[in-house]
This record gives structure tokens, C-alpha cells and sequence, in this order.
């Protein structure tokens, strides 16, 4: 939130300006709850079996291929199990692959579980993506092969001692993953992820707008700046020179308009310096004091 | 019973059509043509260059998320490449003049290499006296027409952030 406000040009604002700004604020607050309620950790318990007793699990709390989740799993039935410690995980994805950190399934080293109790193993994955370290594409396509019912994406894994190998195993599980999905957003950055010498492309869904006058707007015009890596900013257009710069209008296709610029070149930066992160506003040609639309701020890769 | 056959023909005409549509996303060469260096030999002038979002990919997103052509935003058609090689026909230099088109290339002028000469993945750039270099995917040869893919790679995690796919013609 703190990123947000110094890049407002505080000094020139007249109240309506500082208006838009504490909205682009609320908004902004608005988005981190969203994002902490969607990235609560999952907790799915499970029972395991002998091996060979394949069970795919169902009756699973619901959990997106992103999402932080907590797998305890109960041993007491597996017989070569109960009684062992510690206890390890082997993640796969049938039809796809196997999680980078499994090794050697003989002689584990990684992805060693916490004892929660007698016979019940816990381990936290930050999320099945990073975990098993694929695109969702990837996962959605091994579903495909395999022919499941609806395409269903699902983790599969099996807990064993260090070494797997002789029946030192359980059960292969599966349990079932949503994936992520595109919501259209009032102001998009493409792509999502960016160096300061890539072509980055700011689109601004109209339809979405909340504020009446921005919404109707004809002609809507760029005002960037950026903030450099160690302190300091660009600012290359004022916000009166924005409207009478014709390169800076996003060209208008239906309620959709666009404006594509390379950083680099967009910005003049100090030799030395980095860009750490781009500051956008969206405006309208007619005043340069109000009338401001979405506000954002793009994320800025480190290209090799 | 001439409408039957009517109706056959028009099916069978229709069968042809979608099997002959073009795929616009230039799949992986599944059975690999030769890449003998002599058919990169030349100058190769940019027509099409599209932007792809590597997350919205791996997400399996719209299509219109996760690719852009972007070679009406820019200059890009300026952007020629040549490709020499030597009498035997093995890559030797080459050289890049962007005219104005943006370049992402790290290195103008160099030493070129395929990966494999007869089934190659990747074409690499390189200059003796700079450690920086620059690498294609290659994902399409047609007679006259190759497309590359420039690959984009966070430098702290070194993930594959982006990619821009580089349709070039032969001049």
C-alpha cells in the first residue's frame, strides 16, 4: 500500500485528485484480502492403505493448483508403516510426472513429513504448482491422457519409509485440484511478468470501469512512472503534458483500449540504474486534475 | 438419391477444409525436417512477432491471454538477420541490423551453431570476445519461412518469464 501513495503527484493534486486517490487505496486494501482469503492453507486428511490398493480420494476439502495445502496422512493401516520414522512423501502426477525433490525412492532425502501423531504424517506443499514444479497446462493435459471423467486434475502421492523399495510403501492416492482461472480485470498488464527491456502492453477494460466519467470516456491517455531500484523515480510526462501527447492515447477497439511500450525506452533511466517497479494511471484527455481510472502497478522481472 | 450424394460431397468437401486449416500456433516440429545450416544460409527479414505470457500459458488461459502479435506495434519488419556459412557448409558468422525495430538480442555480430545438424532445437549466438550470448528455439522451418522463439528468463530464479516467436522470410 505504501508503494501506492508516492507515486500520486501528491504536490499537484487538487481534493478531487486525492479523492481518486484514497479510492485507488481502498481498492488496492480490497485486493490483499481477497488475495489472503484465496491463499489460505487447505488442510486434507487422508487414510492410507497397503500398497497396490490404489484409491483415488474424493472427499476432499476443495483446493486450487496454487493453493497451500496441508496433507496428513494416517499410516495405521499399512502394515510395513505403522510404527516407522520418520515417514517420506513421493509426489507424482499420473500421466505426467513425478515432483523434482522425490530422488531416489530407495534412499530418500527430501520431502521428509512432520509427526503429528502415532502413526499420522503431516507435510505442508506451498502449492501443488511449485511443488511439483508444472504449469497447470501440464497437469490438464495428463488428465486428458488418462481419459478421467471431466478432465479432473488430481495429486498423486504415496508415503514411504526411506527406503521405498521391498514394500516399504503405502498405497498410490490421488485427490483432486482446481486450476487457476482467468477473471478480466478492469486494467491488465501482458504479460503478467516483465523486463524493463520487454514489450509491455497495458489494457484497459472500459466496461469494467466503476467511475461514471471515466467510463464514457472517448479518448483515454497514459501517465506512467517508474521507480528505480535503490530510490528515486521517472516521470517521464507530467500529467498536462499526458493529453497532448498523442503517443501516450491507448488505441480503442470497443470498450477495450491498449497502449504497448518498451520501459527501457519509455523511461529515461539514470545509468546504473534499474527499474523496480512501473506506476500506471489511466486518465481522460478533457482535465488533467480529475478524472483519473485505474491505477496499478506492474511487476517488474530481473532478465538475464 | 442425388441428394444423398449431394450431401456426401458437401461433407466430404467440408472434412477437407478442417483438416487443411493452418495452426496458428506453430506447434513443435514432431518430425524434425533436416536443418542442414546451408537452408539458414542468407538474409532473414522479420514478418510476424508474437509476444506469449508464459504463466498465462502454463495456465491453459484464453488464447488472446496468452499471446499478442505485436508486430504492428513496433517496427519489427525492419529486423533482418544473415546467416553465413563456409564452403563445406558449416554456420560461421552472423549478423544482426534491427533497423528500428526493438532488439532483444544481447550480441549484433558473431559466431552462429545449431545444436544438432540434422535434427536441431536450438540456434545459438555467440561472440569469442563477450560471454554474453543469446539462443533460439527453433520451432518451424517451411522452405523459405522460419519461426524462433527468444526466450525471456528471470535472472534471480532464472524461471522462463516470456517468450516472442520471430516469424522470419527468406529474402
Amino acid at each position: 500500500m505504501q508503494s501506492i501513495i508516492p507515486n500520486i503527484p501528491i504536490t499537484n493534486m487538487s481534493s478531487l485528485k486525492i479523492k481518486f486517490a484514497m479510492k485507488n487505496i481502498f481498492v488496492f486494501v480490497l485486493f490483499i484480502s481477497a488475495l489472503t482469503t484465496a491463499t489460505a492453507q487447505i488442510v486434507v486428511n487422508v487414510k492410507a492403505k497397503a500398497a497396490n490398493n490404489d484409491d483415488f480420494i474424493s472427499s476432499v476439502p476443495s483446493f486450487s493448483f496454487t493453493q497451500s495445502i496441508k496433507l496428513v496422512v494416517d499410516v495405521s493401516g499399512v502394515p510395513n508403516l505403522v510404527g516407522i520414522e520418520p515417514i517420506y512423501l513421493w509426489g507424482f502426477i499420473q500421466g505426467c510426472c513425478g515432483a523434482p525433490t522425490n530422488g531416489d525412492f530407495c534412499n530418500s532425502q527430501s520431502g521428509v513429513m512432520t509427526k503429528e501423531s502415532a502413526n499420522v504424517w503431516s507435510i505442508v506443499l506451498p502449492s501443488v504448482k511449485a511443488y511439483m514444479g508444472v504449469g497447470f497446462k501440464q497437469a490438464k493435459d495428463a488428465a486428458i491422457s488418462q481419459g478421467r471423467p471431466g478432465d479432473q486434475t488430481r495429486f498423486g502421492f504415496l508415503v514411504k519409509r526411506a527406503n521405498g523399495c521391498s514394500g516399504g510403501q503405502s498405497n498410490d492416492m490421488a485427490i483432486p485440484f482446481t486450476g487457476p482461472v482467468y477473471v478480466k480485470t478492469e486494467f491488465e498488464t501482458f504479460p503478467l511478468n516483465t523486463g524493463e527491456k520487454d514489450v509491455v502492453t497495458i489494457t484497459y477494460n472500459q466496461e469494467l470501469e466503476t467511475d461514471a466519467v471515466m467510463k464514457t470516456q472517448a479518448e483515454v491517455y497514459l501517465y506512467a512512472t517508474a521507480d528505480l531500484v535503490g530510490g528515486g523515480n521517472v516521470e517521464p510526462f507530467t500529467p498536462v503534458q499526458v493529453a497532448t501527447t498523442a503517443s501516450l492515447k491507448l488505441a480503442k477497439n470497443g470498450s477495450k483500449n491498449t497502449i504497448s511500450f518498451i520501459p527501457a525506452k519509455f523511461f529515461t533511466i539514470p545509468a546504473g540504474k534499474q527499474i523496480d517497479k512501473i506506476n500506471v494511471l489511466l486518465r481522460s484527455k478533457a482535465d488533467a486534475n480529475i478524472n483519473f481510472g485505474a491505477s496499478q502497478f506492474i511487476k517488474m522481472a530481473k532478465i538475464k | 438419391m442425388n441428394h444423398y450424394k449431394n450431401s456426401l460431397k458437401i461433407f466430404l468437401f467440408c472434412a477437407v477444409l478442417v483438416a487443411c486449416q493452418k495452426d496458428d500456433n506453430f506447434p513443435a516440429i514432431d518430425n524434425p525436417i533436416p536443418l542442414k545450416p546451408a537452408l539458414l544460409s542468407g538474409t532473414w527479414t522479420t514478418t510476424k512477432v508474437v509476444q506469449f505470457d508464459k504463466e498465462a500459458v502454463d495456465n491453459g488461459f484464453p488464447t488472446d491471454i496468452q499471446k499478442r502479435d505485436i508486430t504492428s506495434s513496433f517496427p519489427f519488419t525492419d529486423y533482418k538477420i544473415k546467416f553465413d556459412v563456409d564452403a563445406s557448409g558449416k554456420p560461421t558468422n552472423y549478423i544482426v541490423t534491427p533497423g528500428n525495430a526493438p532488439n532483444f538480442l544481447t550480441l549484433n555480430q558473431g559466431i552462429w551453431v545449431l545444436d544438432d545438424f540434422v535434427f536441431a532445437t536450438t540456434l545459438t549466438l555467440t561472440n569469442p570476445a563477450d560471454v554474453n550470448a543469446s539462443a533460439f528455439r527453433i520451432k518451424r522451418l517451411e522452405s523459405n519461412k522460419i519461426s524462433l522463439q527468444l526466450v525471456r528468463n528471470d535472472a534471480i530464479d532464472n524461471t522462463e518469464y516470456s517468450y516472442y516467436e520471430y516469424e522470419f522470410t527468406k529474402n
